[in-house]
């Protein structure tokens, strides 16, 4: 990269705000991408990653704030000519089912380029050949694979010759024996055409491999971005890191009044049981559990929400989420915060508290003893 | 050749389709003619009929033209059988010769010339009344009817009308006199439209062969005519429907047997009576076996059914052919109804498709007050009966504009067309998967565009099935429109009937007449499908984009 493209700030957003209904999606979402870089967005479903992908080529239309492309203002711009610049590749590839896969290609360059057929044809056989498809110029899209018709998507997009693309989870609704060649075509991509691109992906390593920079997304904001080391090996914040640790994860809402401890306890042992956690911890997962809700959330609040993970180092993760006054069984002193904390302390090799938007989160770690 | 993928068309290629297509058609029409061969079976029990009495007892029934003074007489004189209502004079002719009724009630003259014509008829002697006949017109012509009513007194009193009667209800072959239309018109270039009907032979019909009305009634209007010094057109409809046209003023006079009653007083006028017309019976030859007739009755028949016999399928599918087509250059008429039928279709199918596409729009508009009419309209019109609109369009909507009526029915049939084709347009375009135009949007297509190139070549595709359906029902809706004086296929095929009196050929080769045109159209539907769809496209284009 030339020093001169280094300081030169393709995509500005500054306060994007955006609801349906009465969800927040975004929120005061600030980033920037710079010319050339890929970018990859990660995080929770409902992070609001796509949302934040179709606000910046219009499909959809924020509610508030400002988003400068090559440093024009998108709301002052045709949302046309905007589009034409920035290929956009969906989740559910969606093809046109009455072209070819010649004819998909085509279709755009032909009518908003104005180019001539010849060469139109020319360059999108050109683009089949690249994404590996040069034999299926005349398969309709019902004719190809879920993975050949993600890539002639993407073939359709390049076609039209923009500065930046957009990939929409591009593998979430492939098989998982398509899912490399989808990648192995945006990787490509990602190598050699120095496009800018922005990708909304759960494939981790593929993320951390072709990524300039990683935007974790979370609470309808960009939590924080970095160096894919930086957001992957050392996360700073605590989401990020339940996130990029946590690699699975199970969620509970708890109601005192119809409490059914029985079912709980089976369903939190069945979920560490299937991630091979050992029957010790397994028991004292649950004994954990119900002292803590028996000796201490219940007395002072009826609901709340309870989550659970087992990261890849083996850890067992435990988040309790609940509403309600700030309370921090870890610095208050009356009898029933210390019973919490001495079980906590005893058990958890890290545990952490915080507030956020009149929510405590409560998350502690059980650790993985080798030696045992 | 590849073969076709998931089966979207079953036939491997183009010329295989037609080849398909016409196997169809045959199959079709030798089941239509196998239902010509097995004409005329009917369970009725045929008692001998002795006396006009025999007809007033419980079982019998006796039909005529709906609304006509004789089956009001009849009704009377026979108040034990079931009186049964036709359309035309021609519908009762048939009912009576295939034994689904019992007698035929209308005025003595066209009887007696039906039987002329076909010989299993019989007229008896005896008569059910004399019907007074008078002409019709609108309240806001009572001048006119002054004159007319003066006409009437003179040309009964100076013998013309001995004359006339003399020369169509007594003279075997009556020939319409040369009466030259009044040189100087007090209305000119604005002629009276008078309503006639023309299926009473010899009182009023259409002459083929020169395509101009005659009858009884026809030379009355001339005469009338030079009386008042007035120019005049016809308009020709269903007898019941002449009250109505004159009731709605779309009409100055009618004619063709009209008679008052008191009911029929309150809504029109009506002249002093202009002819006195005796209202007879007939009834099938062969059962009519009453007195001195009986054995020459009875040897004729005989003679007659040995004859019948002595004919083979053959030679009587020829005669019925050509009584209905070529005498007469009857083949004329219908071909001219048929031009009728498929010019209605052709325009109604054509706006209606403009207004579906509309209304299309509206109901899949964002504003509430675009969406809430076009609903109403879908209502509205899938809930009337499409003849009740095209009345209404025509008595009603159309009454005073000088509008062709071919086009009154053409409107009302796109009307009624555009309310299902533009639902089945909503459905073909509510079914595109949202995420296809979002791709296109995405391409930099605007809504236009996205219209063009991707919406409406999906949707066209998926709705020509159902489009198909459509357009071959519209075409047999027209089949209606002679209600209202457009002389379609049905209307002439009526006319041929009215003086063939011959029950199945007309009737059946209508339909095959329908059929054939109905399978024509949806060749050429199935010929744009076969081409809408993209694997045939590649399959004739394979080599050369075509975008």
């Amino acid at each position: 990269m030339s020093p001169e493209n280094e300081t030169k700030d393709m995509i500005v957003v500054r306060g994007l705000c955006k609801s349906f209904e009465d969800e927040r999606v975004l929120y005061n979402l600030d980033a920037t991408i710079k010319k050339g870089e890929i970018v990859s967005i990660v995080g929770p479903s409902g992070a609001g990653k796509s949302t934040f992908l179709r606000c910046l080529n219009l499909l959809e239309t924020p509610d508030d704030g400002k988003i400068l492309v090559d440093g024009e203002d998108t709301q002052e711009m045709d949302p046309r000519r905007l589009r034409m610049k920035m290929g956009m590749v969906f989740q559910q590839f969606n093809l046109f089912p009455h072209l070819s896969a010649l004819e998909n290609i085509m279709l755009a360059p032909t009518s908003l380029l104005k180019m001539p057929k010849a060469q139109a044809k020319e360059e999108a056989l050109d683009l089949l050949d690249k994404v590996g498809l040069a034999g299926k110029s005349w398969s309709f899209p019902w004719e190809l694979s879920g993975g050949q018709q993600q890539r002639v998507a993407i073939a359709r997009a390049l076609a039209m010759h923009p500065e930046i693309m957009l990939f929409d989870e591009p593998t979430s609704a492939l098989d998982p024996t398509m899912v490399n060649e989808v990648l192995g075509v945006i990787r490509s991509l990602a190598d050699e055409s120095g496009m800018t691109m922005a990708i909304v992906t759960h494939e981790m390593r593929f993320a951390r491999e072709v990524s300039d920079r990683v935007f974790y997304m979370d609470q309808g904001v960009v939590y924080e971005s970095g160096s894919p080391e930086e957001i992957f090996d050392h996360p700073k914040r605590d989401l990020t890191r339940a996130f990029i640790r946590r690699v699975d994860t199970i969620r509970i809402d708890i109601n005192k009044d119809d409490f059914d401890f029985y079912r709980f306890d089976a369903k939190i042992d069945d979920f560490a049981m299937k991630r091979l956690v050992e029957p010790e911890r397994r028991q004292l997962l649950v004994d954990l559990c119900e002292e803590l809700f028996d000796n201490f959330f219940f007395l002072y609040v009826d609901e709340l929400s309870f989550s659970i993970g087992v990261t890849e180092k083996k850890e067992i993760e435990l988040r309790y989420l609940y509403g309600g006054k700030e309370l921090n069984p870890m610095t208050s002193d009356d009898a029933y915060s210390l019973f919490a904390r001495n079980i906590i302390m005893k058990n958890a090799s890290h545990y952490e508290y915080h507030r956020y938007d009149d929510m405590n989160y409560l998350d502690f770690t059980i650790p993985y003893n080798r030696n045992k | 050749m590849r073969t076709p993928i998931l089966g979207i068309v079953g036939s491997g290629s183009a010329s295989s389709l037609w080849r398909r297509r016409f196997l169809y058609f045959c199959v079709a029409s030798v089941a239509i003619l196998a239902l010509l061969a097995g004409e005329g079976c009917s369970g009725r029990v045929m008692t001998p009929l002795h006396s006009l009495d025999d007809l007033n007892e419980h079982g019998m029934r006796v039909g005529g033209e709906t609304e006509t003074v004789s089956l009001r007489m009849a009704q009377e004189r026979l108040p034990n059988a079931k009186i049964m209502s036709y359309a035309t004079p021609a519908d009762a002719y048939v009912a009576l010769q295939s034994g689904k009724i019992d007698a035929v009630a209308y005025d003595k003259p066209p009887l007696e010339y039906a039987a002329a014509q076909n010989d299993a008829f019989y007229v008896l002697d005896e008569t059910v009344g004399v019907g007074h006949i008078a002409v019709g017109a609108p309240f806001r012509n009572k001048e006119l009817m002054n004159r007319v009513n003066e006409f009437i007194k003179l040309y009964k009193e100076d013998g013309t009308y001995d004359e006339m009667y003399n020369r169509w209800v007594k003279t075997k072959d009556p020939v319409l006199p040369d009466i030259p239309k009044p040189e100087n018109p007090i209305n000119k270039g604005k002629p009276l439209l008078i309503g006639n009907d023309p299926q009473n032979i010899p009182m009023s019909f259409l002459d083929v062969e020169k395509n101009q009305m005659s009858g009884f009634d026809t030379e009355f209007v001339m005469r009338l005519a030079v009386y008042l010094n007035m120019d005049f057109e016809f308009e020709l409809l269903y007898y019941d429907a002449l009250f109505p046209a004159v009731e709605s003023g779309k009409l100055d006079l009618a004619v063709g047997n009209l008679d008052k009653t008191p009911e029929r007083e309150e809504t029109m006028l009506f002249s002093d009576d202009y002819i006195d017309c005796p209202a007879g019976i007939m009834v099938l030859k062969s059962r009519w076996l009453a007195g001195a007739e009986e054995e020459e009755a009875q040897a004729d028949s005989e003679q007659e059914e040995q004859i019948a016999r002595n004919l083979t399928f053959y030679q009587k599918l020829k005669r019925s052919f050509k009584k209905t087509f070529i005498v007469e250059n009857r083949w004329r008429l219908l071909l001219q109804g048929l031009l009728v039928t498929i010019y209605i279709t052709v325009v109604a199918t054509v706006l209606g498709t403009l207004l579906a596409f509309v209304q299309c729009c509206m109901r899949r508009s964002k504003r509430a007050w675009l969406r809430y009419p076009a609903k109403v309209y879908i209502a509205v019109v899938q809930g009337t009966p499409i003849l009740v609109i095209l009345l209404i369009m025509y008595y009603v909507v159309f009454t005073n504009l000088k509008i062709q009526g071919e086009m009154v029915a053409a409107i009302a049939l796109a009307f009624n067309f555009a309310a299902y084709a533009g639902e089945m347009m909503r459905t073909g375009v509510d079914g595109i998967d949202k995420g296809l135009i979002e791709a296109a949007r995405a391409l930099g297509f605007g809504r236009f565009d996205v219209f063009r190139k991707v919406i409406f070549p999906i949707a066209t595709r998926r709705i020509m099935p159902v489009y198909k359906g459509e357009f071959i029902s519209l075409l047999k809706t027209t089949s209606i429109v002679g209600y209202v004086a457009i002389q379609d296929l049905t209307k002439a095929s009526d006319i041929v009937r009215g003086k063939t009196y011959e029950a199945f050929f007309p009737l059946i080769a209508t339909a095959v007449i329908y059929f054939t045109v109905a399978h024509l159209l949806a060749s050429g539907f199935a010929y744009l499908e076969y081409h809408l769809n993209p694997v045939n496209r590649r399959r004739a284009q394979k080599g050369q984009v075509n975008e």
